[in-house]
């Protein structure tokens, strides 16, 4: 599951497997409007794992820079390749030799080269079932120098770097058809696409201005589509060592160059962000709502501007993993956002000019930790810890209960939508009364919508859709 | 405004899962034996068909390539491992493409049956206990097993440890292959494997 939220000039996305956590932020470079490039600087990530199962105190959170995150995710990458190579070697010789199959049930050996880089990431096998992560430059006092995952931890942490890595744009990899470099085609978006978001009107403006920017000569497609491009610190058009073909993408999928930055929508995906794993029963250590463990597919996008010139319509879509069977997909709102075309001139976008699209309750939080990931989590927080001590699961509950909250500016609850069958027959056990205020007064004097899930284990979780 | 749902990982186009060249008649079969106990750890774990499978060619668009059930029995008798001697032996490239395709959307399908199972495992083996304590794996491994003794040449032959390895290696593959990069993954450990048995360097796996 992947959320994001755009905080002005923050972007932000985050990854949430079931055991882990990737948040990444970064700020729109000023020098994509000259560029012509979705360009991203000072990328920052967070990865915590936060592995349900386990106790809290044995989290660990990661941090650092896009560099390092890449590293690591080549190490994952290179890791699990060799891993999976290995199945290979447990086959009886097929050329006739006839050895059998492997009769041990030792660990498979660590001939598993443990790849070098700068940061001194590396990952060994420790058996079948558990790996070994040497942290390297990531290590902290916390997390020691290494940490070890278990194989549906490992698979967590490929899923969210992955999704990391289908997000950032680096070199085109299809051969773009003609119109995709006419100045005329930046405006057209296309539809049944995938749209990352979180980019600066000034950005995709100087799309259709310029396409003259190095990074992007040879990669005419990375402003065209719609992940994020990063800007590499030395400026190079190298492209990312993430990046695997993109292949399932259209090649048609464009963002709309006069799409301001977008108000993201995030939402509580129906599989849970957290607290899928109830941890509470050995017989379903997983997905106790029947949730999609690895759903990762969510997708938010951004809406376009009216009448924009240049503009088509990019749409809002939200983009339920494709193995979500069965779920409804969370709902998705379009909201229409002014341009903020005029107001690129600036390099610091403040939080006036993007008043119609940001959050201002977080612009506090903004200034005060530029690097750290951003949501507006005040009010969501305080529903949070309001209903932490109500909640009180009934028995024989097994799936977590989702609900739409309309928060009324004063902080009262205005009304409560059951998101799902469970929620819908639980609702009297919730502690949930409409006119109860359950949060502080909102900070711009808004309702607020919040999304709140209660577990079967006695987890709460709430989110605050970015308007 | 239209509210368009779109599966984000559609299957990776034919052109992604490349060869750097024909595989020789050594390396098809290498990943004709390993596609086809890739299935069959598939149909063990989530009780899949060849129904299912075709459903899945249908789905991807492959019925071109897996048109029907016998069509499909053949690819997978294809493999070197099976009894019977007569029988379609062949499979190209397209073919081995088209059941890495198939293997990874239904691993996908089943991913969270497939991922429980992998959970179970774990904590058993943490806390010393044998994998058949859960009666999912328990399961998994006695149909795993069944199955390929019946199917298999030296089937007989294989002992119970060498096949729990096997099955439980599988297992945990797929939960891999269920992911967003599994048919790449999937192909470049079928490639690695076969490209080992070439006489020119071994080269770095793909990744």
């Amino acid at each position: 599951m992947m959320t994001q939220a755009n905080v002005n000039s923050t972007i932000l996305r985050k990854y949430t497997p079931p055991t882990c956590t990737l948040e990444i932020s970064a700020k729109p470079s000023p020098l994509a409007k000259w560029i012509g490039n979705t360009a991203l600087k000072n990328v920052r990530f967070q990865l915590s794992f936060d592995d349900p199962r386990v106790s809290e105190d044995q989290w660990v959170t990661l941090r650092g820079d896009r560099n390092q995150l890449e590293a690591l995710a080549d190490v994952v990458a290179t890791y699990v390749q060799s891993f999976l190579n290995q199945s290979s070697d447990l086959l009886p010789q097929v050329a006739g030799v006839g050895t059998g199959l492997v009769a041990t049930i030792e660990p498979l050996t660590t001939t598993l080269a443990a790849p070098t880089n700068p940061y001194g990431l590396a990952l060994q096998p420790k058996g079948l079932l558990s790996h070994t992560l040497t942290l390297g430059a990531l290590a902290t006092e916390q997390s020691g120098a290494e940490i070890h995952l278990t194989s549906t931890q490992l698979a967590d942490l490929a899923t969210a770097l992955d999704e990391y890595a289908a997000d950032v744009t680096a070199l085109p990899t299809l051969n773009q058809p003609a119109w995709m470099n006419s100045p005329a085609a930046w405006g057209r978006v296309v539809a049944g696409a995938l749209v990352a978001v979180g980019l600066s009107a000034s950005i995709l403006n100087g799309l259709s201005r310029s396409n003259n920017n190095p990074q992007t000569a040879s990669q005419p497609a990375s402003s065209s589509d719609q992940r994020l491009a990063l800007q590499p610190p030395q400026s190079s058009p190298s492209p990312s060592p993430l990046l695997s073909p993109p292949g399932t993408l259209p090649p048609s999928a464009t963002i709309n160059p006069g799409s301001p930055p977008p108000p993201i929508i995030t939402t509580t995906p129906p599989t849970g962000t957290t607290g899928t794993l109830s941890g509470s029963s050995p017989s379903n250590p997983v997905g106790t709502s029947g949730n999609n463990p690895a759903a990762t597919g969510q997708v938010i996008v951004s809406q376009n501007p009216p009448g924009t010139a240049s503009s088509g319509s990019a749409r809002v879509e939200n983009v339920p993993n494709a193995a979500q069977v069965g779920k409804q997909p969370p709902p998705v709102k379009e909201v229409p956002v002014p341009s903020i075309v005029d107001q690129i001139g600036s390099s610091n976008i403040s939080s006036d000019e993007a008043g119609a699209v940001s959050q201002p309750s977080a612009a506090a939080a903004r200034k005060s930790a530029p690097t750290a990931p951003v949501l507006d989590t005040s009010q969501a927080e305080a529903v949070e810890k309001y209903f932490q001590s109500r909640w009180k699961p009934p028995e024989g509950l097994s799936e977590g209960l989702e609900y739409v909250l309309e928060v009324d500016p004063a902080g009262e609850l205005k009304s409560v939508t059951p998101r799902n069958e469970a929620a819908t027959q639980y609702r009297d056990r919730t502690g949930l009364v409409e006119g109860e205020p359950i949060a502080p007064a909102a900070a711009d004097g808004k309702k607020s919508t919040i999304f709140l899930r209660l577990d079967p284990n006695g987890k709460v979780s709430a989110i605050k859709q970015q308007l | 405004m239209n509210s368009t749902v779109i599966p984000i990982t559609a299957a990776p186009s034919f052109a992604e899962l490349s060869l750097p060249q024909p595989p020789d008649p050594e390396q098809l079969d290498n990943i004709k034996a390993q596609l086809d106990l890739v299935l069959l750890a598939l149909e063990a774990i989530a009780g899949i068909g060849s129904e299912a499978m075709l459903q899945a060619a249908t789905q991807l668009g492959l019925e071109s390539v897996v048109a029907d059930r016998v069509a499909l029995w053949r690819l997978r008798q294809a493999s070197p491992l099976r009894k019977g001697q007569g029988g379609r032996k062949k499979l190209d490239v397209e073919e081995a493409r088209a059941l890495v395709l198939i293997s990874c959307h239904l691993a996908k399908q089943h991913q969270e049956l497939i991922r429980r199972a992998v959970s179970l495992l774990e904590q058993l083996t943490e806390q010393n206990k044998p994998p058949h304590q859960a009666s999912l794996l328990g399961d998994y491994l006695d149909t795993f097993q069944n199955t390929y003794q019946e199917r298999m040449d030296e089937g007989d032959e294989a002992s119970p440890e060498g096949l729990t390895h096997l099955a439980l290696k599988l297992l945990i593959d797929l939960m891999f292959y269920g992911g967003n990069q599994g048919a790449r993954r999937l192909w470049s450990a079928l490639l690695d494997r076969s490209l080992a048995h070439r006489p020119t360097a071994r080269p770095t796996s793909a990744s």
